[in-house]
């Protein structure tokens, strides 16, 4: 389980993004909705410990992010897929996945070993020999995630993963997630309500820099009771929690 | 790695062109010191492929940001390949200068080796700080312009404490001197500073406390090292203090070991031409040395260069009997192969007497002056008596004041 202790954060020189959050994501797939500026992207930062809290603590599975001795044990169980996934100039998709896979901790041997089967869970594998920078903004997504999953992570944070993706590639996404979620658990940061419904266990709802929901897709769906399509009634609940919020 | 190797044609053809077999002739820390100069070529390959390689890694700094490794870690085996790969210019440049000279295959000289491979390491520095600021289409000609602007335009300047600073060491060491340890800890200090900067900006987030260290630790690196060099002369050696291989007595001869096989002819030419003296009336020194240190006095003994390659019995004893000549006191510690040569009448006199007696005929010694009365007062020396011969040579051999080499 993901854990956000009393979590603070700002930027320098800027107002605090998150002020004493307090949010646990449970095992499962979970989506973590908010609007443009809610604290999202710097909770999945955080969460990889791209950035260190100002105050409080995230752990995950007992290990936290900000202490020393976990930090290493810590960041080799968690994957990251930032909103950029940057092509590294006249690498080949393989060697792109191994070099983050060394990154992670595993041996040179290991790490071209195991960008094999990231490749594979991410259909990748027939463009394994092409040119990072040759692949469309959908296969760079893959990417991504096969970077994230090489080393064998155990929590995989997704940052705004469909964001401008076609419905098809967005189908292959969701097929994906479910794939990855049979031996991983997974936080999918988003601000569009449609795919949650297939592919989610869970729900938070970040507002202003706070936890404005915290709970599962069920009892998210029961703040609109009145609406029978399901992804219209996501919209509606996610837009209840928000007017709550306000 | 594969863009500085490319570099290795370049270096050997660049040491073919450029180097001078008869300045280091079977002495290894001359040939390591031309050898150096393949810096010109490695040098700003090194800080091209430091930038390229940085502005690549600055793609995945989200990714390092989380990594397992530690930033260092990754900084060093990502950077690793580029002083390695400016130091495989460096040996090609050594086997290229042993092939092509007497020297033949030799083991590089430590000292210089150091100060070329922290040259490597400050320029792959210069080429991370590039790369880490810059966009890459102007950080590749930036590193160029600025690495072929510190080695090569310096020394055209004039600048010399910036030309000990670059790593190449040219034309550095006839037989009778090494490299200066200062210019050897003068590197070595840029090049930790050119190490610190690959692990503090290359694979990290810019904060301003860390730009903040990078710039004070280059500026403390550079005053240290400047303070170090900057009293040297226009050639950064000092004289060598070991090495020599003595045989024989009166005279003793002395020679450094990459002679030694000329070692014996030379007591046996010395034997011979002390006596000849003797037999005119001059009492010539009781050791004959390639090192000039401990020759304080023109009476201590004479100094001798057996560095021409299979001598012969007429050129060991040329080359004993024009040591002869006084040392000349602008040339003790910094001797410079093209330095001229002093012009007094008397210094000239006492060469063409020399030349005379050490075997060389008549004919040529007339090419050498420009008036045949020259030759001929040279050659009424022959005809002092033993008493106004002793004195015309010991005032010959004390025109200039000895200096003192352990400066």
């Amino acid at each position: 389980m993901l854990e956000f202790e009393g979590v603070s954060f700002r930027y320098r020189r800027n107002r605090p993004v998150l002020a004493d959050l307090d949010v646990n994501f449970q095992t499962g797939v979970t989506v973590l909705l908010g609007p443009n500026g809610a604290g999202k992207s710097t909770l999945l930062s955080l969460a990889a410990s791209a950035y260190r809290p100002r105050a409080g603590t995230v752990r995950w599975n007992g290990l936290q992010s900000g202490c020393r001795q976990d930090l290493g044990a810590y960041r080799s169980q968690v994957g990251w897929v930032p909103q950029q996934i940057e092509p590294v100039r006249s690498l080949t998709v393989r060697e792109q996945i191994a070099f983050a896979g060394w990154l992670k901790g595993s041996t040179r041997a290991a790490a071209w070993a195991q960008a094999g089967p990231a490749m594979a869970d991410v259909n990748l594998t027939t463009h394994g020999d092409r040119q990072v920078r040759e692949l469309s903004g959908g296969q760079l997504r893959r990417l991504g995630i096969a970077q994230a999953l090489v080393h064998g992570a155990q929590l995989l944070l997704l940052d705004e993963p469909t964001a401008g993706l076609d419905p098809a590639q967005r189908g292959s996404f969701r097929a994906l997630v479910s794939r990855i979620s049979a031996h991983s658990d997974v936080v999918i940061s988003t601000h569009q309500t449609e795919d949650l419904v297939d592919i989610a266990d869970h729900v938070v709802v970040m507002s202003g820099g706070e936890a404005a929901f915290t709970g599962s897709v069920a009892d998210f769906l029961a703040r609109a009771p009145h609406e029978s399509r399901p992804h219209a009634r996501a919209e509606a609940a996610y837009r209840s929690v928000l007017g709550d919020a306000e | 790695m594969a863009g500085a190797l490319c570099g290795i044609p370049l270096t050997v053809l660049f040491t073919i062109v450029v180097i001078k077999p008869y300045y280091y002739n079977n002495y290894a820390v001359g040939a390591t010191g031309a050898a150096s100069m393949s810096m010109l070529i490695a040098g700003p390959l090194c800080a091209v492929c430091a930038a390229l390689q940085t502005s690549r890694l600055r793609d995945v700094l989200t990714q390092i940001d989380v990594a397992v490794r530690r930033s260092v870690v990754v900084a060093f085996w990502n950077f690793l390949a580029v002083p390695l790969a400016g130091m495989s210019c460096f040996i090609a440049a050594c086997v290229t200068v042993g092939l092509g000279s007497d020297v033949g295959p030799f083991v590089p000289d430590g000292a210089i080796t150091s100060i070329f491979a922290a040259g490597t390491v400050f320029c792959t520095g210069l080429g991370v700080l590039a790369g880490r600021f810059l966009p890459t289409t102007v950080a590749v000609p930036a590193c160029l312009l600025v690495c072929y602007f510190w080695i090569a335009v310096t020394p055209a300047m004039d600048t010399l404490w910036i030309r000990h600073l670059t790593g190449a060491v040219p034309e550095c060491c006839t037989s009778d001197f090494v490299v200066s340890g200062d210019v050897l800890v003068a590197n070595i200090a840029l090049g930790i500073a050119g190490a610190f900067v690959v692990g503090a900006l290359a694979v990290r987030r810019i904060s301003v406390e860390a730009l903040l260290l990078t710039i004070a630790v280059l500026g403390a690196a550079s005053w240290f090292a400047v303070t170090r060099v900057d009293e040297l002369d226009a050639y950064p050696v000092q004289p060598r203090t070991s090495g020599l291989t003595c045989a024989g007595s009166r005279p003793a001869v002395c020679v450094w070991e990459e002679h030694r096989g000329s070692l014996g002819g030379l007591v046996s030419q010395a034997g011979l031409i002390r006596e000849e003296f003797a037999g005119m009336g001059l009492e010539l020194p009781e050791r004959v040395s390639e090192s000039i240190t401990g020759i304080t006095d023109p009476s201590a003994g004479w100094v001798i260069h057996a560095d021409r390659d299979a001598m012969s019995d007429a050129d060991m004893r040329l080359d004993l009997v024009m040591g002869l000549l006084p040392v000349q006191p602008r040339t003790c510690g910094t001797r410079n192969p093209d330095q001229p040569r002093p012009v007094t009448d008397e210094y000239f006199e006492f060469e063409l007497w020399l030349a005379s007696k050490g075997g060389t005929a008549d004919s040529e010694l007339l090419n050498r002056v420009q008036d045949p009365e020259e030759l001929a007062a040279v050659q009424a020396v022959d005809g002092y008596s033993p008493a106004q011969l002793g004195s015309w040579f010991s005032n010959n051999r004390h025109q200039f004041d000895y200096c003192v080499t352990d400066r």
